[in-house]
């Protein structure tokens, strides 16, 4: 069978395809351009990688950015780990048991799915100061633990995922309430409990704001903050500056996009079930 | 973790006549849901209720805080840099939803359909901003940008346009940063809107291929009524985004490139709500109380925005 090609479809290829160039053209240049020294940058549009990259890899490593890794790492894991498991228990427990607050607490949960928490910001600075939390990487862990978009996104995947009858009988065996969603439940919520941790992982790791604000020496930085220092730091070595931006971001593009169907799908779930 | 847990559970349940274990059916629920509802009350609700009462304080971090009452607020109602933020958002609305819908709507429909290659890779290529650290963004494009060297302006003066400056003229700015968000965004708009077209049962298509509906008619009948709610959502989102948006300004502005230091750009074209609070808090003022002042007034303008959206959308929906 011969496809055939008509002209629309010729012309939609052909818009996808330019933006989908545009969308990536800003990378290629940034992988590109830190290849170069500082002086040959700006002569005019490099489309070809130079030879420069083991200087400004000198420059780059006089920051800490491996510190930067490090604490990244662990405060977005530590936010993917404690948002996973305190929205699957408020999900389960919203989508599998009847109890008074019930309708309550999923309407709260709705309601808070549009409140801008970014609008609590100098509050919760004074309250992390209070609390002795400053200096430490807590302030941008803790907050991640309650997530109203990951308990929504529990208690929906909950119900239909985990059948009344597999508690049930978990029951009869003789488990009790905490064992059946421990060795029972969480087993059968696998998929979604992996989107939730990349997606909290995903804006912990982007987050700026609350960084910005609670982290207040260099070595607690995270590497947004460190990436922000770059442009202080290396003020007139571009070269330096777009390599950091490199190091700091492809290692992890390539890691996001390994799971980008999951992250999608996640984030699209929001939207179409909402 | 076990006094803790039973103080919660004592606390919710109401008459306790006979001892309640723990391990009870009836008890579970609210330890499941405990945890949740003790981070929000702390890290969530506390501060956002906290920073009212901070908002009616004279509060700077060298001085003791001293009770104004509404002071702020009357400060507030005539600042003008507050004015300006407002205004730059809905400038910034009117630059971005239309052009970043249209082109995610675009990305949604020509890679929902089965008849392109490669389908999986370029849905990555365009979800890639995204997921990329925005703060690295902001550098990139402050480059990327600058009037004097910049790759744009290069380009530009290569086929011939005018080459606009991009970080000192107002309206240039207010465009780098529609465009650097619509960029940004138009790939995550189009993946959210392809679930919603995916979503959409095939029985529905096959019954437009019958009545002969096809191409234009098919996207306009079927396909955008079907995904409204959809639309609906990423526009609202959107909406409420752009009084959000801080870190690609702070970093064209502040940041790298020509590094000129410029709190809201130029005239303060780039001034938005979020810049403004974090600006008046920790930036080059240092006044928690009147910055706690800023985030009540963008609640409400955030909210007042909300419920004018949802009237507009509500009236349409009467009138289909």
């Amino acid at each position: 069978m011969i496809k055939r090609i008509t002209f629309p479809k010729a012309i939609m290829i052909l818009i996808i395809g330019l933006m989908s160039i545009v969308a990536v053209l800003p990378f290629y240049s940034m992988m590109v351009m830190g290849t170069y020294y500082i002086n040959d940058l700006f002569t005019g549009i490099k489309m070809v990688p130079g030879n420069y990259v083991m200087q400004n890899m000198k420059t780059l490593f006089t920051v800490p950015i491996f510190t930067y890794y490090k604490n990244s790492i662990l405060a977005a894991a530590g936010s993917a780990a404690l948002c996973v498991i305190i929205s699957s228990m408020c999900g389960y427990a919203i989508s599998k048991y009847t109890f008074k607050m019930k309708k309550v607490l999923f309407n709260f949960v709705l309601l808070t799915l549009m409140i801008p928490t970014q609008l609590g910001l100098i509050a919760f600075m004074i309250e992390m100061n209070y609390l002795g939390l400053m200096g430490t990487l807590w302030p941008i862990i803790l907050p991640n633990g309650a997530s109203a978009f990951g308990v929504y996104w529990m208690t929906s995947y909950i119900k239909d995922a985990i059948p009344d009858e597999v508690i049930e009988s978990a029951r009869i065996d003789g488990c009790n309430e905490y064992s059946v969603f421990f060795r029972i439940a969480l087993p059968f919520i696998k998929p979604a409990v992996i989107t939730l941790a990349l997606l909290s992982f995903l804006w912990s790791w982007n987050s700026l704001l609350i960084p910005l604000v609670v982290l207040n020496k260099e070595s607690l930085f995270t590497l947004p903050l460190g990436i922000k220092s770059l442009s202080t730091g290396f003020r007139n070595d571009y070269g330096a500056q777009i390599l950091g931006l490199s190091v700091g971001t492809i290692p992890i593009l390539i890691f996001f996009s390994f799971f980008s169907k999951s992250l999608i799908s996640g984030l699209s779930s929001a939207a179409v079930k909402g | 973790m076990g006094s803790e847990l039973k103080k919660t559970t004592l606390n919710n349940i109401t008459v306790p006549k006979k001892r309640i274990k723990l391990i009870d059916k009836s008890v579970a629920p609210y330890v499941f849901s405990a945890p949740f509802i003790i981070f929000y009350f702390v890290f969530l609700a506390f501060p956002i209720l906290f920073t009212f009462y901070m908002s009616m304080m004279n509060w700077t971090p060298f001085d003791t805080p001293i009770f104004i009452g509404f002071k702020n607020y009357v400060e507030l109602f005539r600042d003008a840099r507050f004015y300006k933020a407002l205004s730059n958002a809905f400038i910034l609305m009117a630059m971005i939803i239309p052009v970043q819908l249209s082109l995610g709507m675009f990305i949604a429909v020509a890679l929902s359909g089965k008849q392109i290659k490669f389908k999986n890779t370029l849905r990555l290529f365009n979800f890639l901003p995204y997921l990329t650290t925005p703060v690295a963004l902001g550098l990139l494009f402050a480059i990327l940008f600058d009037p004097a060297f910049g790759y744009i302006n290069m380009a530009l003066k290569m086929i011939g346009l005018p080459q606009p400056d991009w970080i000192g003229r107002p309206w240039a700015a207010r465009a780098m940063i529609a465009l650097v968000t619509v960029w940004r965004w138009s790939g995550y708009t189009g993946v959210i809107l392809m679930t919603g077209i995916t979503n959409i049962s095939d029985d529905i298509y096959e019954a437009c291929d019958i009545d002969g509906a096809i191409g234009w008619k098919r996207f306009f009948y079927i396909t955008l009524p079907m995904i409204r709610p959809v639309i609906v959502f990423v526009a609202l989102t959107t909406l409420i985004g752009c009084f959000q948006i801080f870190e690609e300004p702070l970093l064209l502005f502040s940041g790298g490139g020509s590094g000129r230091g410029l709190v809201g750009g130029p005239q303060g074209a780039a001034l938005t709500g979020v810049w403004l609070m974090y600006d008046v808090g920790f930036g080059t003022i240092m006044r928690y109380g009147y910055g706690a002042t800023i985030c009540y007034g963008l609640f409400i303008a955030i909210g007042l925005v909300t419920v004018v959206f949802n009237r507009i959308v509500g009236i349409g929906r009467d009138n289909k």
